[in-house]
């Protein structure tokens, strides 16, 4: 009775430019890495290659073992752990999500609480080192997320009759020193790119061609590190 | 000849569009913003007015990126004959089909009245019914449509003869009176007034279906119908 209350499952790890393959089936509210629980007589490794095959439509080869992970398992009842084998492989080819895959979702470290317990215990014990032979070039994807603000209002010169209509109502609370009043919009995202040159390229290029009109429109764009 | 009316999510004038266009004397057929070709048969284009996705971002920003509009601007540079009606014409700036960029009315003010227009230019595919001078009843109903473009542009538009119609009385605010405009080759057209709100005497004017019936005129002698589904 020494299992009661552990869930073993086996799954495949796999990372590309920094970010952790996970999928997330039916309504579930958490990414989960691909895999599942051993079938009566199955190895962990089958276990792996079956659930790989039916949630992501491929086969993997040079198949080896990172390693065990343990965490609370998700979903079910408090107490209940989750002991997970992880194996690393390359995949035959193309990743196509089956029938009860909702989501197949490539995380980065900063969706970390989008992982559930095990995936996230699995994530955190490859990026601590302690699995070797995964290549470090893959946990460097050579991106850095940037938290980016475009204000967007109307160019200089550009009657703004938001602004005007609102500086004209201001008299009548008694606000007689405010002046040059101008409306705008604010549009916030963030972007991942290899550096703020880069992001910041890449966002006044999509100011230039979707986010304003630059027949009547100025951005002013802020792009900073997300912490 | 048949006009492809073209519907974004938003549109509203589409079914008007299809009624005067058949008092016009053509045939409509109304064009889903997915598709990404127009129909073999389509001779000329429509993009009805209304508020294409939601207006979301900006007037026709989102519309631009439709499936439909590359097929359109693939109409238009092959010389068919493409009419811009309010947020249609808004919809046509976006996607730099023409010049310039409506904004929001002067006073801000929501506009629903009838205008009188001044046709200024009979060589376009939306005027060739019509001689220069000519002053057109046509209710407009917009919320953005103060016309605005650089001072180059404006002056290349006044010298090519491309500010197609005239606010008699500028309702909006819009730079040099204008109501609408054509590209350089003539074939498109983008006005803020509603030509197919003015297409039966029930309505107090007919006066908008000389705008129908010169597109009709114009898309039996274009070139390029055939093209667009190429």
């Amino acid at each position: 009775m020494s299992d009661t209350g552990v869930v073993r499952s086996a799954a495949w790890f796999e990372v590309r430019q920094g970010r952790l393959l996970t999928v997330r089936s039916g309504d579930r509210d958490r990414y989960f890495l691909p895999g599942g629980k051993p079938e009566a007589g199955e190895s962990p490794e089958e276990a792996m290659r079956r659930e790989v095959r039916e949630e992501l439509g491929c086969e993997l080869r040079e198949v080896r073992l990172l390693g065990e992970v343990s965490a609370p398992a998700h979903g079910y009842p408090e107490g209940t752990e989750v002991r997970m084998a992880c194996f690393a492989g390359r995949p035959s080819g193309a990743l196509t999500a089956g029938a009860e895959i909702t989501e197949v979702r490539w995380l980065g470290g900063y969706e970390a609480d989008l992982m559930a317990p095990g995936c996230r215990a699995a994530w955190d014990t490859a990026c601590s080192g302690a699995w070797p032979g995964l290549d470090d070039g893959v946990w460097q994807s050579g991106l850095v997320r940037f938290n980016v603000l475009v204000e967007v209002s109307a160019r200089s010169g550009i009657a703004d009759p938001q602004g005007a209509t609102v500086e004209r109502a201001l008299p009548t609370l008694g606000c007689t020193n405010i002046s040059g009043v101008r409306i705008g919009k604010a549009i916030r995202f963030a972007i991942d790119a290899p550096d703020e040159g880069a992001a910041s390229e890449q966002v006044l290029e999509l100011c230039r061609t979707f986010l304003t009109n630059p027949v009547i429109e100025d951005a002013a764009v802020s792009v900073e590190r997300a912490g | 000849m048949t006009v492809g009316v073209v519907m974004f999510p938003g549109t509203n004038c589409e079914a008007d569009c299809v009624e005067a266009i058949g008092r016009a004397g053509g045939r409509a057929e109304l064009v889903w913003h997915g598709d990404r070709r127009l129909a073999p048969v389509i001779d000329a284009v429509v993009i009805a007015g209304g508020f294409s996705y939601g207006d979301y971002l900006r007037t026709g920003a989102i519309a631009r990126f439709s499936p439909v509009m590359a097929a359109v601007a693939q109409f238009a540079r092959g010389g068919g004959p493409v009419l811009g009606i309010c947020n249609g014409f808004q919809v046509l700036c976006e996607a730099g089909l023409l010049p310039g960029a409506l904004q929001k009315n002067r006073g801000l003010k929501f506009l629903c009245a009838r205008a009188a227009l001044r046709v200024e230019t009979g060589t376009t595919a939306a005027t060739n019914a019509f001689a220069p001078g000519q002053v057109l009843q046509l209710p407009i109903n917009h919320f953005e449509g103060s016309y605005l473009c650089s001072p180059e542009t404006l002056a290349e538009l006044r010298a090519d003869e491309r500010v197609v119609f005239r606010y008699v009385d500028n309702p909006n605010g819009s730079l040099d009176d204008i109501a609408g405009v054509c590209n350089e080759a003539r074939n498109v057209v983008g006005l803020m007034p509603h030509p197919e709100r003015a297409s039966h005497p029930l309505l107090g004017s007919e006066d908008g279906l000389g705008v129908l019936c010169s597109l009709l005129a114009s898309a039996k002698q274009s070139p390029a119908a055939v093209i667009a589904s190429a």
